[in-house]
């Protein structure tokens, strides 16, 4: 689960205050595929990140009570100037898994063959991601995050990520996609929360989720 | 002769059955099998109308081919060698056009040209290898000559269409790209002559009959447009494409409620296609009724805000309202919703009540700083030991600078019995523990915070990383130096390494304290790199470096006490020389310094962790 107790988050801009979040309290099962619907600028990424724990709410707190990955997603966190390996050995040394089982999996996983050994600088977009994604499936999260707002990654590595995560979530773990596309939302999730005027308003169903979102 | 040669042989005979099956019994089939065997497979398949299986495993094996940059069409040909050494001609031009062909529709012009050029190479009378050489020309560089090519050799190429095309489309498709081609060419007459052919040879093709919808209505043939797109019926998958086209027309005809009624039908199908609410809020707009275009182009927003006609629309509204437009319109007021019972805040969850483990908190702290130091060493001493060198040899350099200027000008040893000695004791600390540490650790900041990314680092554990590699390369270099003057003139006397090491760890703390402030200072204010220059040379000028506290004016060295550092040097010297001894400082000061800086810096970290976050 992880639980949001009165979780609040503003951005200051010079055109004022725009609140992502009014103070929320509730539970999100980790159990499940959940996606997060909100039109650009409504701050799905910042809650993404909020619970990441890459941000910090305002006011309030957010309990993991599982293992939750870092923001999954085609930018960020890497080390560019680091190779590939050298990333997945530093990510698993903060994670406490064997670093040579992880880069083992990697390796089968994103099949960057000889790139593992360059820098992550001079990745694609699409190799970063296979990377990242490599990596966290690397270690058994509970709970995936994944922000596809800027997803390009090939049509053959998504699948691949489908796969993936559908036998995650077989052993279930659970995700929370952040996502335009109706396509990998439907795949992947079957839970949903819309994200709009500060407000996150769940529901139990995916398909009620999309129809609230786009008609109202 | 081995199974391999066998398969090979009725490969060659024109047996593919055989061979088929010699393959498959050897576990071709199965994605495990080597390369090799398995594009000969793939190449069986093909030959024997098992075009998808075929296919899919020669991607496969391009796949988890080493060098993925290569082409599909080399990495196959390095496998088996030429197609004609394996095949007759006819059944090597016949894989080469399928393949070739494949690539085509799936939109991967630049693998299908290898093949389609080799087909072409081949035979350069063979009409399908014209066409779709030349097709494939025009899918890469949109080459008008390309089109000709094709036109030229259509009515021969359709004659011996079942050569290339199998799996869909059929002789339709030499006509369907024509007419994308000349779509895409902007010939609109042309494409919808050569697009209506296609249409008359399979009638059944969907796809061809929208993009002959579509022309037509570019065209302004509303009504021909109409009936040509009613007969898709409602179950088909490309119903919502047909509908929607067939709106735009009826609208330009002037059925509007018809079109309206239809475009709202399309969005109850598939809630999540834009380009309906797009549609919608055009003809609302063109209307006058602002509201309800509002209402569409929102939606339309929500559900790809990127949509190409999306923003000029918007644009458009805006104008129309004169106010931005609402992205949110059409949503309930989000507070008259309860929390389902699956969201509802669960407080009672046992997992909260759980304490969390000290021990486990500060083994995962330490794991953190390790991975933190492992990383930073690799990053900086990354090319073997010439990082690592030039900790030793930058302060060297210094120290060798200023000894040979103290020995051309005659300056007699300030305390101690050389130069080397006075300088090893009071530059060297300086360089190593408080400058070397301070710069570490403000440039650390601004380069590692990426690594906030990961919830586990923190950035003070970025800031206690970098401090602790720096300190503990300072002392390793300052035990090299020392020692190495020792053994060169045998004059060490160190009355008192305590003294010495607690002075030199309390500098690098200072200067991870002074790090900190200008790191987290410059994420904020990005001309502070002066400020921090102006500071460092103070710092330094009054450091006691250079001089000792006995040497210089009271009132100077009133002002020298005020530095925490200048205290610390004094010490380092007290402790280092026998002979020498400094009554003006005293521990207090510098302590004092310490604490409350480490209590400013732990405050600062809390009230900025919201402005120094992973970008």
């Amino acid at each position: 689960m992880i639980h949001f107790i009165e979780v609040a988050k503003q951005y200051s801009t010079w055109a004022g205050d725009r609140v992502i979040l009014f103070p929320t309290s509730l539970s999100i099962p980790t159990n499940r595929g959940v996606a997060v619907l909100g039109r650009n600028g409504s701050g799905k990424s910042t809650l993404l990140r909020m619970i990441a724990g890459v941000e910090t709410p305002d006011h309030g707190r957010i309990i993991r009570t599982v293992s939750v990955s870092w923001p999954l997603g085609f930018s960020g966190g890497m080390s560019v100037h680091m190779t590939g390996r050298q990333n997945a050995r530093f990510i698993a040394r903060i994670n406490h898994v064997d670093e040579d089982d992880l880069i083992a999996f990697v390796e089968d996983f994103s099949e960057l063959g000889p790139y593992m050994d360059e820098p992550v600088a001079t990745y694609s977009s699409g190799m970063f991601g296979r990377l990242s994604f490599g990596i966290s499936l690397g270690i058994d999260f509970d709970f995936y995050l994944i922000d596809e707002g800027t997803s390009t990654g090939d049509q053959w590595f998504q699948e691949k990520c489908a796969q993936a995560f559908a036998e995650r979530r077989r052993k279930s773990s659970g995700l929370l996609l952040v996502s335009h596309n109706a396509q990998s939302v439907e795949q992947y999730c079957d839970i949903g929360m819309v994200l709009y005027r500060g407000h996150l308003v769940p529901f139990t169903d995916l398909d009620e989720a999309v129809r609230f979102y786009v008609h109202g | 002769m081995n199974d391999i040669d066998e398969a090979i042989s009725a490969l060659a005979a024109g047996a593919y059955p055989q061979a088929d099956g010699i393959l498959t019994a050897l576990g071709a089939g199965k994605p495990a099998a080597a390369a090799r065997t398995r594009i000969l497979w793939a190449i069986t398949q093909v030959l024997c109308r098992k075009f998808g299986d075929g296919v899919e495993a020669i991607l496969e094996v391009a796949d988890r081919a080493p060098n993925r940059d290569e082409s599909i069409y080399r990495m196959v040909l390095s496998a088996v060698g030429p197609l004609e050494s394996l095949l007759s001609a006819e059944a090597a031009q016949e894989v080469r056009l399928r393949i070739g062909d494949y690539f085509l529709r799936e939109e991967k012009a630049e693998e299908a040209r290898a093949w389609l050029a080799a087909a072409f190479a081949a035979d350069r009378e063979d009409p399908l290898a014209i066409y779709l050489e030349a097709n494939c020309r025009f899918a890469l560089y949109g080459e008008r000559q390309a089109v000709c090519d094709m036109e030229i050799v259509l009515e021969r190429a359709a004659a011996e269409s079942d050569r290339a095309y199998f799996i869909a489309g059929g002789t339709a498709a030499l006509w369907y790209r024509l007419g994308i081609a000349h779509d895409r060419l902007r010939n609109l007459e042309v494409a919808a002559e050569y697009l209506a052919d296609a249409v008359a040879i399979d009638p059944e093709n969907d796809s061809q009959r929208l993009l002959l919808g579509d022309v037509l209505i570019r065209l302004g043939r509303f009504g021909a447009a109409i009936e040509l797109l009613s007969p898709i019926p409602k179950f088909a998958d490309n119903y919502r494409y047909a509908a929607r086209l067939r709106a735009v027309a009826l609208y330009r005809i002037g059925e509007t409620e018809e079109a309206l009624a239809l475009l709202e039908e399309v969005a109850e199908i598939d809630p999540l296609g834009a380009l309906t609410f797009l549609e919608m809020g055009r003809v609302y707009l063109e209307r006058g009724d602002a509201e309800r275009a509002e209402l569409a182009l929102a939606r339309a927003f929500r559900t790809n805000p990127e949509l190409p006609g999306l923003k000029s629309a918007i644009g458009t509204l805006e104008r129309q309202l004169g106010r931005h437009m609402d992205a949110d319109a059409g949503l309930p007021d989000p507070q008259d919703f309860a929390v389902p019972e699956a969201f509802a805040p669960r407080l009672d969850d046992a997992a909260l009540l759980q304490r969390a483990s000290l021990i486990a908190g500060i083994a995962s702290h330490l794991r953190v700083l390790r991975a933190i130091i492992l990383r930073d060493m690799l990053i900086r001493y990354e090319h073997s030991g010439i990082g690592y060198m030039w900790a030793l040899v930058q302060p060297l350099v210094y120290i060798a600078i200023l000894d040979a200027i103290y020995n051309i000008i005659g300056h007699p040893p300030v305390i101690g019995n050389s130069n080397l000695q006075f300088l090893i004791s009071g530059l060297l600390p300086l360089l190593c523990f408080y400058i070397r540490v301070e710069s570490a650790v403000s440039g650390s900041i601004m380069e590692n915070v990426n690594l906030l990314y990961f919830r586990e680092v923190t950035p003070l554990a970025m800031i206690f990383a970098n401090w602790l590699r720096e300190y503990l390369t300072s002392l390793v270099v300052f035990v090299i130096i020392v020692g190495g003057l020792a053994l060169y003139d045998g004059s060490l006397e160190m009355s008192d390494p305590l003294t010495v090491i607690l002075a030199l760890t309390a500098m690098s703390v200072i200067g991870m304290v002074i790090g900190t402030f200008f790191g987290l200072g410059r994420l904020v204010i990005p001309g502070l790199d002066l400020a921090e220059t102006v500071i460092f040379r103070l710092m330094f000028f009054f450091s006691g470096a250079l001089f000792v506290g006995n040497m210089i004016p009271p009132r100077l060295r009133y002002w020298a006490l005020f530095n925490p550092v200048f205290h610390l040097i004094e010490f380092v010297r007290n402790g280092y020389f026998t002979t020498y001894h400094d009554s003006y400082v005293d521990w207090h000061y510098p302590l004092t310094c310490i604490g409350v800086g480490l209590v400013l810096m732990m405050a600062t970290l809390h009230a900025v962790r919201r402005r120094v976050v992973a970008p």
